[in-house]
């Protein structure tokens, strides 16, 4: 028993430094973005007040520092008054329908990678090599991937426009202008994403796949099933540890999706294909409005906690 | 205890003392740029040179910083501990600053040089019937155009009027050329449009007024300047997947002949290629109202001093250095830049220089561009409204009406 105490003891001895690190820069600005939603900062000014409470720091100090930061002395604001902006910023509620378009479509990837995984868990001798061929884009960093998809997509001079006209699909005076539509955007961008993504998935399934217990799958075939049945009923449920990873790497692939669209359309044309990450940097350090993106950065947390939290409940729920 | 503060007085009253002998033995001047790409810090340090050869007594101190970081940070040491002079922009963006009353007036040193300078560039450095800024370079803006294409498509001379615009925009479709290139993957390029139509139909004054916040966008006389432009986009003088190509691609559309004719800065002429070399030329922004006395949109980098500098007489003297066209025409040329003191000499060589030069000498009145004149939400607001007007131009009411809530959010009146 004793010993057992011992070991309980270096257990948290060793996980100590990274539970100081993991408190300072996640948990602690967690909350402390929370605060600041709370807040019209502007990054600048020295002191830091709820909205509601800022009538406070402008009846006593009427120094430089509080005159920089546009304090103004009108009758005190909701601390809430970020969120009920929000509430009717049309931008806001573009942004949050492309995150959930991105959440149901990104996630098409997974089974495109599912599939490859399939496909590829022979062994044949080329299939390394081909398997190397389609995790490649896995390793390309996102800005790479967005700018290859950039020129592949764009209207004047790109390689689908080109090939498209060779094949007579689009006329001479046609354009295929994916990228500019203020409709299809965000689709250019999910298709551009889930090329790396599809990668990842594969590579993840394969993994899964390789740790199948080979009796069992023979111990099927010996009794004569049919190939779907040992995929569905056998191979899918062996493979679960591996689609709960995948399920919720994507989940959080597209709602933080931020690099790409920054990239190939910067949330354009007119914000149409915004992201809430996106939007969020774009108030905070383009628009100096750190309350504002702090209480766009809340909401994209809640959602992300919201559905990762359900999806985890449900699976353990199902494994018992 | 007692030994670490008397250590700490000790170093103190060292300190005091080596800075007290410093002052009085050359006199400091420290200045704080935000010019940090590698040819605008050659030039800077060239002109840096001849300052310090003349003024060997001043200890000169030169903080660079790089431009985005140089923005925030300003606003941080500008009220606290200011350097002695410190590179910023002209127009509202500076207006903020002498609001705050944080930037020395600096009349005397703007008295004997001010014949030198045309009335578009004091316009921009005057708040309240004071000058508090010295402009230091400008560029400006207009259209690029190939003159090649006008040709072939009967347009004999630059357009001057709106008329004349309007049809030569007509005869470019006509000959199967966009005639306009431009591109908004970027929203920036779009306010160009916005600037110079306002400036045209409405002047200087009420386009000054309305960026800085003085004014309506949902006035009538906005909605005038915006029917212009809405009658170019429904006449397909614009490409139509503008949106999804950045500024260089839209000129690539120029240097290809597949357009005509670009609205952009002169940073674009440098860009042009070789075989080009002859064939694209500049027209200015053409007149609407024949009434309104003619302005440009000219980004003007501006020095000043802050309230609370420590050596105002050396900062004085580096600006009044800093104002002879000498040093300006020594820093712009090797920036492909014009000097705002009209004195100063650009390369004769340089027909986009020289047609430049002239009409922001000419010019009543400068802004400095949407998004250097509008408050940034406002901007980024506007901006992606031109971008969705210029897909929808029927959305114009929806989208001024936007700008001018958010106008009212920042401004709050």
């Amino acid at each position: 028993m004793p010993q057992r105490h011992e070991q309980r003891k270096a257990a948290w001895l060793f996980l100590f430094p990274s539970l100081v690190l993991y408190a300072l820069y996640v948990v602690l600005p967690i909350f402390f973005t929370l605060y600041l939603s709370t807040t019209t900062w502007d990054g600048f000014s020295a002191r830091v007040l709820p909205a509601c409470l800022e009538f406070l720091a402008n009846s006593e100090e009427l120094g430089t520092g509080a005159s920089l930061s546009g304090g103004s002395t009108e009758a005190p604001v909701s601390c809430f008054a970020n969120y009920a902006e929000l509430w009717n910023d049309d931008v806001f509620w573009v942004a949050l329908r492309n995150n959930l378009l991105w959440l149901v479509f990104f996630s098409l990837s997974a089974f495109v990678g599912l599939a490859l995984a399939l496909f590829f868990h022979v062994k044949a001798r080329a299939a390394s090599f081909y398997k190397s061929m389609f995790f490649m884009p896995m390793v390309f960093s996102l800005v790479v991937v967005g700018t290859i998809w950039g020129w592949f997509l764009q209207p004047e001079f790109g390689l689908l426009e080109f090939l498209l006209k060779k094949m007579h699909i689009l006329g001479e005076d046609e354009q295929f202008g994916l990228l500019a539509s203020f409709h299809w955007a965000t689709a250019g961008l999910i298709v551009a994403a889930a090329w790396p993504h599809a990668a990842y998935c594969m590579v993840l399934y394969l993994a899964g796949l390789s740790n199948l217990q080979r009796n069992v799958l023979e111990a099927a075939l010996i009794d004569g099933v049919s190939r779907w049945q040992l995929l569905w009923h056998i191979v899918l449920p062996m493979l679960r540890p591996a689609t709960i990873v995948v399920t919720i790497v994507t989940m959080i692939g597209a709602l933080r999706s931020f690099d790409l669209v920054a990239i190939m359309t910067g949330g354009g044309p007119a914000n149409s294909s915004n992201v809430l990450a996106l939007y969020m940097y774009q108030q905070t350090f383009e628009n100096n409005r750190y309350g504002y993106g702090a209480a766009i950065a809340t909401v994209l947390f809640a959602v992300s906690l919201l559905l990762i939290v359900a999806y985890l409940r449900q699976t353990s729920r199902d494994q018992n | 205890m007692m030994q670490r503060s008397l250590v700490a007085l000790a170093s103190s009253a060292a300190f005091l003392f080596l800075s007290v002998g410093q002052a009085l033995a050359a006199g400091n001047l420290v200045i704080n740029s935000m010019h940090s790409d590698p040819s605008a810090k050659k030039a800077f340090d060239a002109v840096l040179e001849k300052f310090k050869a003349e003024n060997k007594d001043i200890n000169v101190t030169v903080n660079v910083i790089d431009h985005e970081s140089y923005k925030i940070q300003i606003r941080t040491w500008l009220p606290n501990n200011p350097p002695d002079v410190a590179t910023w922009f002209a127009g509202n963006r500076a207006k903020f600053f002498v609001d705050k009353k944080l930037v020395e007036p600096i009349d005397d040193v703007w008295k004997p040089v001010e014949a030198d300078f045309g009335e578009g560039a004091k316009k921009a450095v005057t708040f309240g019937g004071k000058k508090y800024l010295m402009p230091a370079t400008y560029y400006h803006w207009g259209f690029y155009y190939r003159k090649d294409l006008f040709e072939k498509a009967g347009v004999s001379k630059a357009p001057a009027t709106w008329t004349e615009f309007t049809d030569a925009v007509k005869k470019l479709k006509a000959s199967g050329v966009t005639p306009i290139t431009i591109g908004t993957k970027q929203a920036w390029p779009s306010a160009a449009w916005f600037d110079f139509l306002d400036l045209r139909v409405n002047g200087y004054d009420f386009h000054m007024a309305l960026l800085a916040g003085n004014g309506n966008y949902t006035d009538p006389k906005v909605k005038k300047a915006m029917g212009l432009w809405a009658d170019l986009v429904k006449d397909g003088a614009f490409p139509k997947n503008a949106a999804a190509m950045t500024w260089q691609e839209a000129a690539a559309l120029l240097w290809q002949g597949k357009a005509a004719m670009y609205l952009m800065g002169n940073f674009v002429s440098t860009e042009i290629p070789k075989e080009l070399a002859g064939k694209v030329d500049f027209f200015p922004f053409p007149e609407v109202d024949p009434n309104v006395p003619v302005s440009q949109v000219a980004p003007t980098d501006v020095y000043f001093i802050p309230a609370k500098a420590k050596n105002k007489a050396n900062a004085k003297k580096f600006l009044s250095f800093m104002a002879r066209p000498e040093s300006q025409q020594l820093y712009n040329e090797m920036n492909a830049l014009l000097s705002p003191n009209t004195k100063a000499k650009s390369d004769p060589n340089n027909l986009f220089l020289q047609k430049g030069s002239a009409i922001l000498g000419e010019a009543k009145g400068l802004s400095q561009f949407f998004d250097r004149d509008a408050e940034p939400e406002v901007a980024k607001v506007g901006m992606d409204g031109f971008v969705e007007f210029m897909a929808y131009p029927d959305r114009l009411d929806s989208v001024l009406a936007k700008m001018e809530a958010t106008r009212k959010r920042v401004h709050k009146k």
